[in-house]
């Protein structure tokens, strides 16, 4: 039953984004067809995770397998996997996805193909996490990075065509250097080979190449290259300026699969390809993650506190979060990376929302903005009109701050533990920096929802049922994240703890 | 009467085109369906009859001086595809006259025999009258619009083209025959081994071979001139420039510079035979065409000129598996042409629609053209992101092919370059998609030239066409992508003619 499970998660929302062009003239076919699709996609991941709980070994051993020869001649597979480590953002992206559809149902009717852009990013993003070759994780996630350039090109703010480019100038290259990476590490192993099982790195460790007259280590220079191109996509000083832009101009929907979507995968990338290949480099610049992970956060944190817009303030999030991120996966230990990997999803959810609300807020009353121009509250006492806004806000804002219930506690706990045993001075200062982010939130939430209802809070209308109910998964994933993660832990720890071994082992 | 056989896919064409004339000629009844159904099935038969060749055993024929195998078939049945391609353009479009559709299909059918000719051409004077042939054809069909400066300017600026790539071509073969009295490329090449040629006189051959070749294939620098032919040329002929034009040029290309001036080495590559490696020349030309291609495409304000410049960057790519001089890198160079001819053929036949709806192929007159026609923005946008070979269209398999066949042969800054000119044609072919679908339009005028155009007579069945054959040569880039392996053997096994 599950031969071909992956691939036939990975293809029914890539099926369901060409269907919509096939029935281009029937939106309502169009639009039930597309979230069958994705929903059918999630439930079938579901169904492969418990299919995979049965095969999962306490030694972290077992997985879910499908491979098939693409380019046999140049050893080029399209091998999939599902194990302990992917399950995570797998399952994140499984749960956005549908929700977008449905938030836009009935958004978006003057121009086709916004559910086939979102459908194929879907695809996109599930086969990235799926992949277990180079080439094939290559040809995922580059293809991921078409169907944001077009969702905010066409659908985006004013500014669009500046966000686009941005997006587009940043991905572009991002993705030749990781073509570069993975073209490194193929010419210099034998057999030639993209499967990252077979790669050894020992062998990729003592591999060097001549360019200009000056040798290079292979090892080196691919993880260089493989690193920076994945930073071209996620929001890392200094190359962060395409995302602040495009969580501004982008839709909200489309916001939310960046940051829920892209940037998830985009860690799992760096966790699956850096651990086993490059395990050396990896420890000699770990205290360069940590730095940039601090980096982030403490600029991330400072640039959130002058922010007034909701979505501008969660661009400043994720960057923190992705801080943390970095912070984790430099650790080099169990508690860091299972951290990094929980705390995708806790922000996946929690950051989610945030952007749907500001999306929201922007939609029903025109501004997501919490000060006027003047310094005035633009919003206020909103919590009266819209107790349903308020209490998914309030549940998203304090999963961000890490209150202990929700998403955000477990993973920033794990994490600050797997950091400390490492760079304690460091972990000191990211907490202090935290503080800043928390007052940023808190003065938010205050001023949107407490104090004397605005005139423009007053004309704004609460989440209706079918809002509601969309919303409630992701709010259920928090609290269930915070109270009891050990489903989840069970998954991803055993993964972990095999990575490291076997990267000591190499070592 | 086997050597008859042998060619009779040329002589299908050559069968066709007289018909497409004598029909001219007598027939004044509706013609414009004859001359469609006329030359398409010709070429159908020809097609056909050049698949069936695979059953032949491979040899040269007519006095050695025509190859039947396995190289000459892959381009024989590129050449024919694109031809087809290239006529339904013409024909189901309005930028040409309708007047002039006869002579035109009988001009893309003659350079299609030209292109034939060139690749099965084991004979310096064959591969020489093939190019002719097809750079004749495009002079006279870029000169359609005569009656506009650009067109005029074009088609002058083409038959300077013929001209001298005519001169480097048949001086190069002029000083081979002088020293070996052969026009055989197979008995020359016995003839520079056994320095039978002085190596001076070879070297001086070669610059002049590799600079018709070069000047054919729209290489750096002599693509600058290729650009303007194509901005002055009707968007159909222009897109037939491109795709049969250099499809001439790499078949001459690949078969005459190694099999007259390398030999096999031991690692199942070639080596030079000259006095130099000249595998060099041509990845330094490579390089320049990859990287001017890439930084020109970003300043574009034509559509027309932009595809010119990221072919030109797809040029460099492709001579790139020359310049590696081994299998691999030559299989690449093939296994590419095939995702590179549909998509370059599939962008300017939906070009051609824009010009003919919008007058224009400027960038300011086609923003926000997706809300206009929302079917070929689409299709335009997939056939170019697959030219600049964006996963998941094919174009970036080959792309990994050839560029780890340098890293392996020793030329990473290939690799490199090829790297940096992607990241540009890529951003270059973004900016374009985005001024499609985003912008606001500034030229309202274009309303009302759309619409004259409309009123002008355009029938539902020819709306339907238009479509059709552009989304049909969607199948085939689909099927490249999942078919890689088999599809890449193809080409591979088309490599044969090197081991005679």
């Amino acid at each position: 039953m599950f031969e071909h499970l992956m691939t036939t998660v990975i293809m029914l929302p890539i099926g369901g984004a060409i269907a919509q062009g096939v029935f281009s003239k029937k939106p309502y076919l169009q639009r039930y067809l597309g979230l069958g699709a994705s929903l059918v996609s999630t439930l079938l991941l579901l169904l492969g995770m418990n299919a995979l709980s049965d095969v999962l070994q306490p030694g972290g051993e077992g997985r879910l397998h499908e491979s098939l020869p693409w380019v046999a001649s140049y050893a080029i597979n399209y091998e999939l996997a599902m194990d302990g480590l992917n399950v995570v953002p797998l399952l994140l992206i499984s749960m956005i996805f549908p929700v977008l559809i449905a938030l836009e149902w009935d958004q978006r009717k003057a121009r086709p193909g916004y559910f086939a852009l979102l459908l194929l990013l879907q695809g996109a993003l599930l086969g990235a996490g799926f992949a277990q070759d180079l080439f094939l994780i290559f040809f995922f996630w580059a293809m991921s990075a078409v169907p944001v350039f077009y969702l905010v090109g066409i659908w985006g703010g004013e500014n669009r065509e500046l966000a686009a480019s941005r997006y587009a100038a940043f991905s572009t290259l991002g993705n030749a250097l990781i073509f570069g990476s993975i073209l490194l590490v193929y010419s210099s192993v034998e057999p030639h080979t993209f499967l990252i099982r077979e790669i050894s790195s020992t062998k990729l460790a003592s591999a060097q190449f001549d360019l200009l007259g000056y040798t290079f280590s292979t090892s080196n220079v691919a993880f260089i290259l493989f690193s920076l191109g994945l930073a071209m996509r996620v929001p890392v000083w200094p190359m962060h300026g395409w995302y602040t832009r495009l969580s501004y101009e982008a839709p909200a929907t489309v916001l939310v699969a960046v940051t829920s979507g892209v940037i998830p995968i985009a860690a799992l990338l760096l966790l699956r390809v850096s651990y086993p290949l490059f395990p050396g480099v990896l420890k000699q610049v770990a205290p360069v993650l940590f730095v940039a992970g601090a980096g982030n956060i403490i600029l991330a944190g400072l640039l959130a506190a002058i922010q007034t817009s909701f979505r501008q303030l969660v661009a400043y999030l994720a960057m923190t979060t992705f801080g943390f991120t970095l912070f984790g996966l430099g650790a080099v230990n169990s508690a860091g990376i299972v951290g990094a990997l929980l705390l995708q999803f806790s922000f996946g959810v929690a950051g989610g929302g945030f952007a749907i609300i500001g999306g929201l807020l922007r939609d029903r009353v025109g501004t997501d903005h919490v000060l006027t121009e003047k310094g005035e509250k633009a919003l206020g006492g909103a919590a009266v009109k819209t107790p349903a806004i308020a209490f998914v806000s309030g549940v998203v804002v304090a999963s961000i701050l890490g209150i202990p219930g929700l998403g955000g506690f477990v993973s920033q706990a794990l994490l600050w533990i797997g950091g400390y045993q490492s760079a304690p001075v460091l972990v000191i200062l990211c907490l202090v920096s935290t503080v800043f982010g928390s007052a940023v939130l808190l003065r938010h939430y205050r001023l949107v929802f407490f104090g004397e209802t605005s005139t423009t809070s007053s004309a704004l209308a609460d989440l209706s049922l079918r809002e509601r109910l969309l919303l409630s998964p992701w709010i259920l994933a928090s609290f269930a994240l915070g109270v009891y993660p050990k489903p989840l832990l069970d998954y991803v720890r055993p993964a972990v703890e095999a990575l490291i071994t076997q990267m000591k082992a190499i070592q | 009467m086997k050597e008859l056989l042998s060619i009779l896919p040329e002589g299908t064409i050559i069968l066709a085109m007289g018909a497409l004339l004598i029909g001219e000629i007598t027939y004044h009844g509706e013609r414009w369906r004859l001359i469609s159904w006329t030359s398409l099935l010709g070429l159908s038969a020809a097609l056909i009859q050049t698949v069936l060749a695979y059953r032949l055993v491979p040899e040269q024929i007519l006095a050695n001086t025509y190859a039947i195998d396995g190289f000459a078939i892959f381009f024989k049945i590129l050449a024919i595809v694109s031809t087809m391609v290239t006529l339904c353009s013409v024909f189901w479009m309005n930028e040409l006259k309708q007047s002039l559709k006869v002579e035109a299909a009988v001009l893309v059918m003659a350079g299609c025999l030209g292109v034939m000719l060139t690749a099965a051409a084991v004979d310096l004077l064959v591969g020489l009258f093939g190019i002719v042939l097809v750079n004749t054809a495009s002079s006279l069909l870029v000169g359609f619009h005569k009656d506009r400066i650009s067109s005029a300017d074009a088609a002058t600026k083409q038959w300077y083209q013929t001209v001298f790539i005519g001169i480097f071509l048949s001086f190069g073969a002029a000083i081979l025959f002088r020293y070996s009295g052969s026009l055989n490329i197979y008995e020359i090449q016995a003839a520079i081994v056994s320095k039978t040629i002085p190596g001076v006189a070879a070297a001086l051959s070669f610059a002049l071979i590799a600079m018709g070749i070069t000047y054919q294939i729209a290489a750096f620098p002599f693509g600058m001139a290729t650009v303007d032919v194509v901005a002055g040329a009707p968007t159909p002929v222009g897109g037939y420039l491109l795709s049969a034009g250099r499809l001439a040029g790499f078949g001459l290309g690949v078969r005459f510079l190694i099999s007259l001036f390398a030999s096999h080495d031991s690692q199942g590559g070639w080596s030079s035979i000259l006095d130099y490696q000249w595998n060099l020349v041509l990845a330094v030309i490579a390089s320049l065409s990859a990287l001017f291609g890439g930084l020109l495409s970003l300043i574009q304000t034509s559509v027309k000129r932009l595809l010119c410049f990221l072919i030109m960057v797809e040029t460099g790519y492709l001579l790139t598996g020359v310049a590696v001089m081994d299998r691999v890198g030559v299989n690449a160079l093939l296994f590419n042409l095939i995702p590179h001819l549909i998509c370059s053929l599939g962008a300017f036949g939906a070009l051609t629609y824009f010009r003919d709806r919008e007058g224009s192929d400027r960038f300011d007159d086609l923003k926000e053209v997706l809300l206009r026609h929302p079917f070929q923005t689409t299709l335009f946008c997939i056939f170019l992101l697959g030219l600049v070979g964006l996963p998941p269209f094919p174009g970036f398999i080959g792309r990994f092919v050839l560029w780890e066949s340098a890293m392996r042969n020793q030329l990473p800054v290939l690799a490199l370059v090829g790297l940096t000119s992607w990241v540009l044609s890529l951003i270059a072919a973004f900016r374009l998609v985005f001024i499609l679908i985003g912008g606001e339009s500034k030229a309202k005028g274009i309303l009302a030239k759309e619409l004259a155009i409309e009123r002008s007579g355009l029938n539902g069945t020819l709306q339907l066409q238009r479509g059709a054959y552009l989304v049909v040569l969607l199948v085939p880039v689909g099927l490249v992508i999942y078919f890689a392996e088999p599809v890449m053997s193809w080409a591979g096994r088309s490599l044969g003619f090197t081991f005679w």
